[in-house]
């Protein structure tokens, strides 16, 4: 069987074959972009699963994971929008979301079943409204998620100005067990079904088209202002899960804290190869970039090495992250 | 300059039905009246050529139509129904009015088939089943292209002829009543677009109309049946195929009859303002394993850089400029010296110049006119690190009267003025450092037959003055018009050197295509 | 041919295009906004006596000393969230390490100045080089200064500023003794006439502002867009280490917090003052926008209301200053 003709931009029929170059592998690397954070986990899994002697403890280690993986993932459609898009919010919004659930809903009877749709509602809610403001005034996504994220740390310090506790509730089991199956695989796995359930119809297919060049699926006739409130609105709607999971683990609202997740959440998703300009990437991505960074931690902190140190490594580690992502993109751009 | 064969062989078109007619349509952006009581007709099966210079109106009509603006006034008919105000792209889609616009529209890191079914399902539910969009997209890719396309080939990964096919054919796949193809051959190569008139001729047959905007009038001359001119936001004439001649369409575009106001020189002329070596490549490859480069640029000579879309050209100027190559050099030779040319901004130490290709890439959008102008050559203004701005007003007032700017005040936005009186801003920075090698890249992309006409004058009057200047060109009669000789690339390589004597678009479209030299036959 | 056409006649020049055309050169509304937060605080709260207004002064102009590098950065398109981090490393080495090493107040200074020029200039590089949104390796670099201090100082905050330098930064200190003003309110109005002169008077001003204006023309008009980026960034760090030495000596002492409001409050500054992503605009917008941001926290906390507050404030200001100043394109005027 012939292989089809592929004219490339040099003009030269990629039929032949050719010795594996670099920018062969960078090809690759864009193909399948969370493939080197794949590698790296792997092999961090492995030296974690060494430290500790096969006792991994799947359930709290998922459970730790967690609020930090579900933060990864609700940045990343935001990002994969496009557009400059960016949603610095999540982490405050999180925190705003445990606290509601235990100062308001679980105190009134509402902690329960109810609380779920209740809190996915709040979510997706501001989320929307970070993608009006967005799509409404025109500013920059970065400005707009600046400006809410202001808003979300001031609103987290007035709702719990100090550090509030949950009384046994369900969302524990989140944080242990369901039977036989870690709590975590239910938070986690909810984004992962909404994700794949979107691919089912044209809208995540859409979106990456937006994310890539939106003045031609403007002009091609998508609604793309729709397609990236969307986005923000999943985002916002991943985040109420993370906020299930965090309050689940850590049975407490601490509003100092809202801000633990807004560097670790970036660095997960532009390690798992979500290119910071839209188009490219997904959540299974950050999901993997964020267990990179997650198992490193817990390496380091194994081996007892000052947590001070682990402060750097996540900076250290978001910048490695984004020079990766960058020389991918500029290997893109070379042809 | 005879009108091309004919395409399709009807007799006239006025027994065909109307399917679009636009009366009295005004637009205003802000201070700009784009658009002042224009009038359309496009008829079923038709190709109805629109031209115009920039600012004509042209793209703001099609725009209207397309659904990208909506109109403050005037009334558009659709197969004789009244047309509600098209709020965008899709409600004319949806109309049945599909637009290929004329920048090259994909999304880069999508596959050919999404790009070429975007947006035809909507957001939750599909349309049209995926083996179905597989067949026929690669049916009508097949039918533009003439080989096959690996529909799941990321876009990025193909050339800018491909790309700009990938959006041809989106249109297409949409079925449209009215097809508007704006500009929408510039990127493509000479193979595509012929295949392109081809699928037009059999759409036409089918009853579709067309709406056809271009600068070639070859093009006009080939598929056009009807042609209506714009000028400045009206609709100044419409002429039916075989009734009109260039120099009648260039007179009702511009108000003037002559496409270049300048008398070309003669050869004498030429020879006589040709210097000394001013710039010379070793051994220049522009992809590894091309055929080596050697040529010699003279002070006082025009020389023109051509050649299919993507073939090397850019890739020669950006040597020329310094900015390197995968093999070879380029040296600037002066006073009996070669000084191998290591970066950009070393060339520039050397005096040469270079203008990008596109406005975007040069313009500080919200900078002043002046401060757009002096921007390379601050130096020129400063002593002791403080800026002169009084020396900064008299060097750009100079500049400006020998460029024949039209402008309100020099602190207004570069934004205020018109393309062409940009791109001579552009031009009076790089002049301001007089350099002695001017290199261009495709100047008058974009800009009006009477700023066009100001920098032919200006670029002869240059090369008295001693400038080497090497500019490339997308546009055969410049080349024809204003050059000495011809740098033909093709593949990465440099295919033919035409001179003066041999120079004419027939000579430059057969060494594009690689053919002989005793192949310039009778058409 | 004349070069001053009638082209431009045809623009009407009515009272309203005759007030945006002045606020865009000018900071009108900023100055009416402070006049006015002013006459409140005078009114309400009886803030008349030169005393009060000098400790507002003072806070305002170590935020607006902040805000110096940051306005420089969203000149060019980005921010800088490495201010905190830097402030309070800084503090840390002033006071904690400068005793645990055994130096001189003036050597520890030293060396904070140069490892926060060393920082921001490395994480310039990094985003030009890789095309990368400054926010976020600003982000990774503050983290980066911050841990590799903690490891040093072993996670203590003990250190206390030396009286000289608490005298220094007090509002009650008259510059060289006899000017009534706060010395470090000197230093801002030094700053000011300083920033001014180089934004507008000289070639390496216009270069940073080409710089954000078009990189990619800045590069064609020969300008070393790497060079401004590295400088740029290195003097915010610059900014951060001196402003982090008279927080502390404002302060007194030092804990983890004490660098978040002045970033938050130099972003705001910058922003509502009216300078643009990209530009246009300058310092001295920034220099109005920090004074009345000081002046409307003043009013807040003579109303009881806390930093939950203040952050909402900050989130709401920056969103009405974009939506005024800084919109984009439309997706339909970009085909």
């Amino acid at each position: 069987m012939a292989l089809p003709e592929v004219h490339s931009a040099t003009g030269i029929s990629s039929a032949s074959w050719s010795p594996v170059s670099a920018s062969d592998l960078l090809r690759l690397l864009n193909r399948y972009s969370f493939g080197f954070a794949l590698l790296l986990m792997v092999a961090l899994l492995l030296a974690n699963l060494a430290e500790e002697s096969w006792n991994f403890g799947w359930s709290d280690q998922l459970a730790n994971f967690a609020p930090m993986a579900l933060a990864a993932m609700a940045s990343t459609p935001a990002i994969i929008s496009g557009g400059g898009g960016f949603d610095l919010t999540i982490s405050p919004l999180i925190y705003f979301i445990g606290e509601i659930f235990i100062i308001w809903l679980a105190p009134n009877g509402l902690g329960g079943a109810e609380s779920v749709p209740i809190v996915l509602l709040i979510g997706a809610g501001v989320g929307m409204l970070n993608g009006l403001l967005i799509i409404g005034l025109r500013v920059p996504p970065v400005v707009a998620t600046l400006s809410m994220y202001f808003v979300l740390i001031g609103a987290d310090l007035k709702i719990a100005p100090n550090p509030q506790y949950l009384s046994t509730s369900w969302v524990q089991h989140l944080a242990h067990s369901v039977g036989p199956v870690p709590g975590a695989v239910f938070t986690l796995g909810f984004p992962l079904v909404v994700w794949g359930l979107l691919g089912l119809i044209p809208y995540r297919r859409t979106l990456y088209a937006v994310g890539s060049n939106d003045a031609t699926a403007f002009a091609s006739g998508v609604d793309v202002s729709a397609v990236r409130v969307a986005a923000y609105t999943l985002g916002g709607l991943f985040a109420a899960v993370g906020a299930l999971a965090l309050v689940g683990l850590t049975v407490s609202a601490n509003s100092n804290l809202s801000q633990t997740y807004t560097l670790l959440a970036i660095a997960s998703v532009a390690l798992g190869g979500t290119s910071l300009w839209g188009g490219r990437g997904g959540l299974v991505g950050s999901m993997i970039g964020a267990a990179c960074i997650y198992l490193l931690g817990n390496l380091l902190t194994t081996l007892q090495i000052d947590p001070s140190y682990l402060q750097v490594m996540y900076g250290g580690m978001l910048v490695f992250a984004v020079i990766l992502g960058g020389v991918a993109a500029k290997a893109k751009a070379a042809p | 300059m005879t009108v091309a064969g004919d395409v399709r062989a009807e007799p006239g078109t006025e027994a065909l039905p109307v399917l679009i007619s636009a009366r009295g349509v005004a637009k205003t952006f802000g201070a700009t009246q784009a658009l002042r009581g224009a009038s359309f007709e496009l008829r079923a099966g038709e190709v109805h050529a629109l031209v115009g210079e920039n600012g004509s109106g042209k793209s703001t009509l099609v725009k209207v139509l397309s659904g990208v603006h909506a109109p403050d006034a005037g009334e558009i008919e659709l197969g004789g129904s009244l047309l509600p105000a098209l709020r965008n792209p899709r409600a004319a889609v949806e109309a049945g009015i599909v637009t290929v616009f004329q920048e090259v529209l994909v999304a880069e890191a999508r596959s050919v088939l999404d790009n070429v079914w975007l947006g035809a399902d909507g957001l939750l539910r599909t349309r049209i089943p995926v083996r179905e969009k597989r067949a026929r997209a690669r049916e009508a890719l097949g039918e533009l292209l003439g080989r096959p396309l690996g529909l799941d080939t990321p876009v990025e990964e193909l050339s800018l002829s491909d790309r700009q096919a990938c959006s041809i054919v989106r249109a297409l796949l949409r079925r449209p009543r009215v097809l508007i193809l704006d500009e929408a051959t510039s990127a493509l190569d000479v193979a595509t677009r012929d295949r392109l008139f081809g699928i037009i001729g059999r759409l036409g047959r089918d009853g579709v109309g067309i709406v056809f905007i271009t600068h070639r009038m070859d093009e006009i001359g080939e598929i056009g049946d009807r042609i209506t001119v714009m000028r400045s936001g009206e609709t100044v004439a419409t002429l039916e195929r075989g009734r009109w001649t260039p120099r009648e369409l260039v007179r009702l575009m511009t108000g003037s009859d002559q496409l270049t106001e300048h008398a070309r020189q003669g050869i004498e002329a030429a020879v006589a303002r040709r210097g000394e070596v001013a710039l010379r490549t070793r051994g220049l490859r522009l992809v590894p394993g091309a055929q080596p480069i050697d040529v010699e640029i003279r002070s006082g000579e025009l020389v023109g850089v051509a050649g299919l879309e993507g073939h090397g050209q850019d890739g020669f100027l950006e040597a020329l400029r310094g900015a390197g190559a995968p093999a070879g050099d380029v040296a600037r030779v002066a006073d009996g010296r070669e000084v191998t040319l290591l970066s950009p901004r070393h060339a520039a130490s050397y005096g040469i110049a270079y203008v990008p290709k596109e406005r975007r890439q040069a313009l500080f959008g919200w900078m002043s006119i002046r401060e757009n102008f002096a921007m390379p050559t601050l130096g020129d203004d400063s002593r002791s690190g403080w800026l002169d701005l009084r020396r900064m007003r008299r060097r750009f007032a100079e500049h400006a009267r020998r460029l024949s700017i039209v402008l309100g005040s020099p602190s207004d936005r570069i934004t205020t003025l018109s393309g062409g009186n940009q791109q001579k801003v552009v031009l009076g920075r790089w002049l301001a450092a007089r350099p002695k090698v001017l290199l261009l890249n495709d100047p008058t992309r974009g800009i009006d037959v009477g700023a066009k006409r100001d920098l032919y004058v200006l670029l002869t009057r240059l090369a008295e003055e001693g400038l080497a200047i090497v500019m490339l060109s997308s546009e055969l009669d410049e080349h024809v018009e204003l050059m000495d000789r011809v740098l033909v690339f093709r593949e990465h390589e440099l295919f033919r050197e035409i001179g003066r004597e041999s120079l004419s678009r027939r000579s430059l479209v057969s060494a594009f295509f690689g053919e002989s030299e005793d192949a310039d036959g009778a058409a | 041919m004349s070069v001053i056409a009638t082209a431009s006649a045809g623009v009407p020049r009515g009272v309203r295009a005759r007030l945006v055309d002045l606020q865009a050169r000018v900071p009108l509304l900023q100055l009416v906004g402070l006049c006015g937060v002013y006459a409140y605080l005078a009114a309400d709260l009886g803030f008349t006596n030169w005393s009060s207004v000098k400790q507002i002064l003072v806070i305002a102009s170590l935020a607006g000393l902040a805000a110096a590098g940051q306005t420089l950065l969203i000149l060019m398109g980005g921010f800088d969230l490495s201010i905190s981090g830097f402030i309070v490393a800084s503090s840390l080495v002033v006071t904690v390490l400068k005793d645990k090493w055994h130096v001189s107040f003036v050597v520890a200074l030293l060396i904070a100045v140069v490892a926060a020029a060393v920082l921001g200039a490395l994480a310039g590089q990094i985003c030009h080089r890789f095309e990368i949104q400054p926010l976020i390796v600003t982000l990774a670099m503050g983290t980066i200064a911050l841990g590799l201090i903690q490891v040093q100082t072993g996670g203590s905050f003990s250190g206390t500023a030396p009286d000289w330098l608490q005298h220094l930064t007090s509002p009650e200190t008259k510059t060289f003794g006899f000017i009534d003003i706060p010395p470090p309110v000197s230093i801002w109005i030094a700053v000011t006439v300083l920033m001014a002169i180089f934004l507008h008077r000289t070639p390496g001003g216009r270069r940073v502002m080409a710089t954000g204006a078009n990189p990619r023309a800045a590069e064609y008009s020969l300008i070393d867009t790497r060079r401004i980026w590295t400088l740029a960034f290195a003097f915010s760090g610059i900014c951060s280490a001196l402003v982090g030495m008279l927080v502390c000596g404002f302060a007194g002492s030092v804990d983890s917090g004490i660098g978040d409001p002045y970033l938050f409050q130099s972003v705001v500054a910058v922003i509502v003052g009216g300078t643009v992503f990209g530009g246009p605009g300058d310092y001295t917008r920034t220099v109005v926008g920090a004074l009345f941001l000081a002046f409307v926290n003043e009013a807040l906390v003579g109303k009881n209301q806390g930093a939950d507050v203040q952050n909402m404030v900050y989130g709401a200001a920056i969103l009405l200053a974009v939506a005024l100043y800084g919109r984009e394109r439309r997706l339909r005027d970009r085909i």
